[in-house]
């Protein structure tokens, strides 16, 4: 029996044990993993691990990130989808009810993510290239939350030309590569720069931080519209 | 509040807000096409204007159209995206875990053969060969051929019949990286038959492996070209100054660079970086059929320039 708690995250719970802090999403497909995640049964529930060093929003949870505003039966936006490893528990916490609009380039992840998305039909997986959204715009529609973590030179760009189908008072997850964008700068210079670039693009950023030590040279930006 | 008419994947609808107030939902993804004459009934109905802010209603039927037939679509679109490119990937891949393999299991049948006729292992270098006779000759013969007497141990017919099923397994895969060079060049003979006249067969789908696609390599400059596959070496270079830029990445294979005299390895790596970027541009860009003109007279004028006979 774990001490799993609810966080301020509704649907993700949290385990502080003396190994340390891991966190949990209810398993929306009872019995099955998704990667080579932990799967544990509390009081008849059955919760997956969510890891921090393979997902960036784990990560940035267990770095205490401000709150994601993301609730049961929102839609989601996720670009950068690849094989669905962090689609998987935001599937998990959106529930039935939601959706999750996966949006990917490469077809060698999006059939992975596609098979995924025959057992959880709230993810909707999208052939597409982040950077051009008038060819998958009719696919989708307004979303309660956006993700975006694709490794490319134009990241913020992108982020920006997609931050129309936010919807007002929604909350966008951003991770930022540092080396994608410039492998001659150093990371800080970069992260300083991302600010910037969403500060005179009139985005109200609400938090941010690196990822030190779950992924090196990468941070995260939550913004609300 | 203003009445709009949208579509989206799955039909057209009259919106107010983000409430629905009539659709047409699609009979399937082509029904989407009719989609002009659906919108322009309703726009007839007093509807200002088409509209396309994205709000939708959450509601359980909508989300399932949404999955439905964006899986639809998406499924037709897998389906379409292996390209040449994926095929030249692939086996290029393949020729490279083969070379490793065939390396390794030859290592270990030296090895073991070793026991029953260590003179083989002196005599023969080539692993092609080894194998081949191994999975052929006998002993006795072997020992007549070289005219030894080995020191190698007497061994049961078992014993020397598991190496030969090793040394036939080795020659099966040697034989099956012939096949596959031959398929790559055959594929790429119609795909890009002028890079390959230019690059030679293995650096030319080499090139294309790391670009991933035909294209990409048709937009790079001629300088990333030649760089290409010493990534490492310059990423080295842009972090420290002092480290020393490489001068070429995958040509570096090609006669034309490895016969080159040190100090006009770099000159050469040059031009035929040019060539090749002029050579996959033709090949890319081209229309109608396609055949391998220009490579030969780029490599007519590159042997020109590297004083080449
Ligand atoms: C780091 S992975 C994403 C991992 C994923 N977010 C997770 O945590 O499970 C980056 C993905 O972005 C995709 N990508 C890169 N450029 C893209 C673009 N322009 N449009 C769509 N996807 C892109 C890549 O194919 C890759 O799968």
């Amino acid at each position: 029996m774990k001490d799993l708690e609810e966080t301020e995250n509704p649907g993700i719970f949290i385990e502080d044990s003396k190994w340390g802090i891991k966190f949990w999403t209810k398993n929306l497909i009872k019995g099955k993993k998704v990667y080579d995640e932990k799967l544990i049964n509390d009081e008849g529930t059955e919760y997956r691990e969510w890891s921090t060093v393979k997902s960036k929003i784990g990560a940035a949870l267990a770095k205490n990130i401000c709150p994601l505003n993301l609730n049961e039966g929102d839609f989601v936006l996720y670009l950068g989808a690849a094989s669905g490893t962090t689609v998987s528990h935001v599937s998990d916490v959106i529930g039935k009810k939601g959706l999750i609009f996966g949006i990917d380039i490469a077809p060698r992840v999006l059939r992975q993510l596609y098979f995924l998305a025959h057992d959880r039909k709230n993810i909707v997986p999208i052939l597409a290239d982040c950077n051009k959204p008038e060819e998958y715009d009719y696919r989708i529609c307004k979303c309660d939350f956006l993700v975006q973590d694709i490794a490319q030179k134009a990241q913020v760009q992108i982020f920006l030309k997609n931050l129309k189908f936010l919807k007002t008072g929604g909350r966008g997850f951003l991770a930022i590569k540092a080396r994608s964008i410039d492998v001659t700068k150093s990371p800080i210079k970069i992260f300083e720069m991302v600010k910037r670039q969403l500060e005179e693009a009139e985005v109200n950023i609400v938090d941010y931080m690196d990822l030190e030590p779950y992924e090196k040279d990468h941070c995260v930006f939550v913004v609300e519209k | 509040m203003n009445k709009t008419v949208y579509t989206n994947i799955f039909g057209t609808f009259m919106l107010k807000g983000d409430k629905v107030i009539a659709k047409k939902l699609f009979k399937n993804l082509t029904d989407r096409k009719n989609k002009l004459k659906y919108e322009k009934e309703y726009l007839k109905k007093s509807v200002e204007k088409a509209d396309s802010d994205f709000v939708f209603p959450k509601d359980k039927t909508f989300n399932e159209l949404f999955y439905k037939f964006n899986m639809d679509k998406t499924k037709k679109d897998l389906i379409k995206s292996v390209r040449t490119d994926n095929l030249i990937n692939q086996a290029i891949n393949n020729i490279d875990d083969l070379n490793r393999v065939i390396n390794l299991l030859s290592k270990r049948l030296r090895e073991w053969y070793s026991l029953y006729f260590p003179e083989l292992d002196l005599k023969i270098d080539d692993n092609e060969a080894y194998a081949k006779i191994v999975s052929t000759k006998k002993r006795t013969t072997l020992e007549k051929e070289f005219g030894v007497r080995t020191i190698g141990s007497d061994l049961s017919t078992e014993d020397v019949n598991q190496m030969k099923s090793l040394a036939k397994e080795i020659s099966n895969l040697i034989k099956l990286r012939e096949e596959e060079k031959n398929y790559i060049e055959e594929i790429m003979s119609y795909h890009c038959p002028n890079l390959m006249e230019v690059a030679t067969t293995t650096i030319a789908a080499e090139l294309i492996e790391h670009a991933h696609t035909l294209e990409n390599l048709a937009e790079m400059t001629s300088s990333t070209i030649q760089l290409l596959g010493a990534e490492k070496a310059l990423f080295r270079h842009l972090k420290n100054k002092r480290a020393r830029c490489p001068k070429h990445g995958i040509i570096i294979n090609h006669p034309f660079v490895g016969t080159a005299k040190h100090k006009d390895k770099g000159k050469a790596a040059r031009h035929l970086a040019s060539a090749i970027s002029i050579a996959t541009k033709v090949d890319f860009f081209h229309e109608g059929t396609l055949d391998n003109k220009q490579g030969k007279l780029l490599v007519a004028k590159l042997k020109k320039q590297l004083n080449i006979k």
